[in-house]
């Protein structure tokens, strides 16, 4: 698994190694790999969006944020969000970022807008990948109860995680600022 | 057990009551430790009463993507239940006006499954608006002999007395020396459990609140706010001072009997508790006695009988002999088959509005049924604290139950004669109050690159991600607050349930038609909404919290939850929904010339047929209805005890009138 990330992966290639994904997700969603991996959903949301999009155009969502986070980091200060995949280049993965924010935000696939889709449905008709309907829904159980939202909510997921009898008369555990340097690219 | 065997076999039953909810199940436990046969009819099915099937419901309830209070529960077309953001979805009522909404859940257990659990009792004023401040009706209680504006000792005496056995059954955690000093019917006494502590929250509040707010027009009432911990039925540790030393032991959870968990801070109350130590009646359920409660589900009871069906030479005396009722196998489907259950007394525990609509569909002849239906008008004040208070203004929202503290001090004053006092909570959930609450915030700021209500609309649209979000968030989410700010609606007869041929469901009973809006007492309901929020807004500045709201008038897209009403003050406008405290639609009273049922929620017509519930409340003052409800239930439970004993004639005179004190 020690392996280097290629620079431009296949859609199998996206696919067969989780790396790629949480590659991609740390800029998006501000946490570091570790904080990713510890809510225990990387294997999952990775299946969720190839499954929304195509593994193909999954791994061309990565190598949009292996160049960015690349010119990111060369920058001082380094920018704490990066350019996403602009609308004119490509509705397709614009939309499909900002599902990946939303999914590891809260847990939930919310789709793409009904033009991102459409445009989807048709490159489809040429190079099929393969993708499910276009619907909004919980990832899983886990999913809504591993969301990142309570991370930086002061509290914990409604249902699950209890922090114990009267816990709630204390104040709170402090929210731990993100990182400032560059970020974390996984090799 | 299939449901035929009543019917072949002509089991009669002492009580056969209808549906398995908290009043139900609470008659059923009573009169069962009396010796009675009980049969109970619930339209749901039991799916969620094995801990498997709990457990599966918890699951379900995480995987929602809409955590509304009825998620975590399957639907059912066989005996559906009303949605508050569909509001036409069950109930039939007219889109373009005030909208009823409140939720209720047909399954066995029923809709306190998903209650939040907490249990006030009522003021002794809200038993006697009519006469003391000129507002709705009187409960038909018996008063003073010198003062007609306060309760009989013995009234107040039978209260105290059915209160407190209805907070054993619920295991209710308070604090009785506290809540009197608002001014609570609470003489000595010690509540089951030990109150549930305060939030961190409610100590921030604590610490600014004044000893005196000027409240109602120009602040011209000045009240001593009292910040009590809020009476719940969830698990705390048992008080060992309770009933003189006695002491108290919380029943388990379902299928686990020594699972007794305390509250642990799940913060999902509404919908649902995943280690039950929030009361639900699964566990008055657990305590029944297998020879003595027959508890059949999947059985939808379509109407009260008077007559019998398999004797038709039986004559007719008014009195109910049973009830008809519809077993279905599978949810989905329209097949059913009809039967019928004799018993000596008819208990109808079905909700207000379901019972309502039962006395109707029996023919049962009273003008009264259907009339009054009433809620709790429901207004919520949202804040955000500053920064630089507790932990960079981190309050840590979503911990611990949904309410722990009353800001108490405004229900019950002279000021009613003009508009309606309020009941406010210190709400420690956040905006909204919904576990899928902040996805709201997390998809505007991904989608739209701002909060609405809260920043400026950018010129052009932006998208928020990475580390730039996470600290948008973290600045945002951890200090938001709201005051739940709950109002009397006094009762009006112009509030109707009723039925119509044209409205049926998937097995052919009626869906209940609404008419509901605030009408006359508009102006006491949103005055009194006004002087809440000026309080709301006095504890914001003094805390140097900032209030939030919408600017400009909403428009209600689908999803999201049915308004009432709304208004505008000091430049927001705020939406009015219900509490779901549905009440008022069978009344008691004195006679059938005034209401529908008697003070023991016997109906005036026919003395066999009791209908049980909030729906028999004539006011339910600024106090959520279930324990007063539950209260009145176990009152019924002896005086049906007493019936019994004179029907079966096995005791003497004296005895049985003692019973039904
Ligand atoms: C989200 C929410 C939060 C709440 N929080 C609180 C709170 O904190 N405090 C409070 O005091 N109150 C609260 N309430 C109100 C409380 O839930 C109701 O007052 C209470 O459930 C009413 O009890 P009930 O037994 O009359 O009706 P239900 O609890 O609805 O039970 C009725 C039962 O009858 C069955 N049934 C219905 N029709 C038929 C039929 N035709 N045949 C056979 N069976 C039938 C149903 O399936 C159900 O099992 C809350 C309500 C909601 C929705
Ligand atoms: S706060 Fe949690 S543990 Fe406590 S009753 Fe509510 S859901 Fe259950």
């Amino acid at each position: 698994m020690t392996a280097p990330l290629k620079p431009d992966p296949t859609g199998e290639q996206f696919a067969a190694d989780e790396r790629y994904f949480v590659d991609m997700s740390v800029p998006l969603t501000g946490f570091s790999p570790e904080d990713l991996y510890a809510t225990g959903m990387v294997e999952e949301y990775q299946r969720t969006l190839i499954a929304r999009i195509g593994a193909q155009r999954a791994a061309d969502l990565y190598r949009h944020y292996r160049k960015k986070k690349q010119e990111a980091n060369a920058k001082s200060p380094v920018p704490d969000e990066l350019p996403w995949p602009t609308a004119t280049d490509d509705p397709i993965l614009a939309d499909a970022a900002r599902a990946v924010v939303k999914m590891w935000y809260v847990g939930a696939w919310y789709g793409l807008s009904p033009a991102a889709e459409a445009k989807l449905r048709e490159a489809e008709k040429t190079k099929p990948q393969g993708v499910a309907p276009n619907e909004a829904f919980m990832v899983s159980p886990e999913a809504y109860l591993n969301g990142l939202v309570w991370k930086v909510s002061g509290g914990h997921p409604p249902g699950g995680k209890p922090p114990g009898y009267g816990s709630w008369q204390s104040p709170p555990v402090p929210i731990p600022a993100p990182a400032t340097g560059s970020y974390e690219e996984l090799s | 057990m299939t449901a035929d065997r009543y019917a072949h076999n002509r089991v009669r039953y002492h009580a056969v009551i209808v549906g398995g909810g908290i009043y139900g199940s609470l008659v059923a436990k009573r009169l069962s430790e009396n010796g009675w046969k009980v049969l109970i009819l619930e339209a749901g099915t039991g799916s969620v009463a094995t801990w498997e099937g709990y457990s599966a419901a918890v699951d379900d309830y995480r995987a929602a993507l809409h955590k509304s209070p009825n998620s975590p529960y399957l639907p059912n077309p066989a005996a559906p239940s009303p949605d508050n953001t569909d509001p036409s979805g069950y109930f039939v009522q007219q889109l373009d006006g005030p909208l009823y909404a409140s939720d209720y859940l047909r399954t066995l257990g029923g809709t306190t499954l998903h209650w939040e659990g907490v249990v006030p009792r009522m003021h002794e004023g809200d038993f006697l608006t009519q006469t003391r401040y000129g507002v709705g009706k009187n409960w038909p209680l018996k008063v003073h002999d010198k003062d007609p504006s306060a309760l009989s000792p013995t009234t107040l005496a039978m209260l105290h007395k059915y209160y407190s056995e209805a907070e054993f059954e619920l295991g209710v955690a308070g604090d009785a020396k506290a809540l009197g000093k608002s001014g609570v019917m609470v003489p000595k006494y010690t509540y089951p459990m030990k109150n549930i502590p305060q939030s961190y929250l409610d100590r921030k509040i604590a610490e600014v609140l004044p000893e005196k707010i000027g409240y109602g027009p120009h602040g011209t009432a000045s009240v001593e706010p009292n910040m009590v911990p809020a009476p719940q039925a969830r698990n705390s540790s048992p008080n060992p001072d309770y009933r003189k030393g006695e002491g108290f032991r919380p029943v388990g959870a379902i299928g686990i009997p020594n699972y007794g968990e305390r509250c642990q801070g799940n913060s999902s109350c509404i919908p649902i508790c995943p280690v039950q130590a929030k009361y639900t009646p699964l566990r008055t359920q657990s305590q029944f006695k297998d020879d003595l409660v027959t508890v059949a589900t999947r059985s939808v009871v379509s109407r009260v009988l008077f007559h019998d069906p398999l004797e038709k030479s039986r004559p007719r005396n008014g009195r109910a002999t049973g009830v008809e009722y519809k077993v279905y196998e599978d949810p989905r489907s329209r097949a059913f088959t009809t039967h019928y259950a004799e018993a000596d007394i008819v208990v109808l525990a079905a909700h207000a509005i379901e019972n309502a609509k039962l006395l109707l569909a029996s023919g049962v002849d009273n003008k009264h049924i259907g009339r009054n239906l009433m809620d709790h008008p429901l207004v919520y004040a949202k804040a955000l604290m500053p920064d630089t208070r507790g932990v960079g203004g981190n309050i840590g929202p979503h911990r611990g139950p949904p309410a722990t503290s009353f800001l108490d001090g405004f229900r019950d004053g002279a000021w009613r004669v003009g508009f309606s006092p309020f009941r406010a909570a210190v709400s420690n959930w956040g905006w909204g109050g919904m576990a899928d609450a902040f996805s709201h915030e997390v998809r505007a700021l991904v989608d739209e690159g701002y909060l609405p209500h809260v920043d400026e609309k950018p010129k052009a649209a932006k998208h928020l991600s990475g580390r730039a979000l996470r600290r948008k968030l973290a600045g945002h989410l951890p200090r938001q607050f709201q005051m739940e700010l709950l109002l009397e609606q006094p009762a009006n007869e112009n509030n109707t349930v009723t039925i119509s041929p044209d409205f049926r469901d998937n097995l052919g009973n009626f869906r209940p038609v609404i008419k509901y809006a605030f009408g006359s007492d508009s102006d006491y309901v949103v005055d009194g909404a006004r002087h809440a929020v000026a309080v709301a807004r006095e504890l914001f500045t003094r805390l140097g919290a900032k209030e939030y709201g919408s600017k400009v008038a909403p428009v209600r897209k689908p999803g999201d939850e049915a308004v009432i009403a709304r208004f505008e003050d000091g430049g927001f406008h705020y939406d009015i929904v219900g509490a779901r405290h549905g009440a008022g639609t069978h009344i008691m009273g004195l006679s059938a010339d005034d209401s529908v049922v008697d003070e023991f929620q016997r109906s005036h017509n026919h003395p066999n047929l009791y209908a049980v519930g909030c729906g028999s409340m004539p006011a339910i003052g600024t106090s959520n209805p279930t324990l007063t409800g539950a209260a009145m239930a176990l009152r019924s439970a002896d005086q049906i005890h007493s019936d019994l004993m004179d029907l079966h004639n096995t005791l003497s005179v004296t005895l049985f009138e003692k019973a039904g004190q």
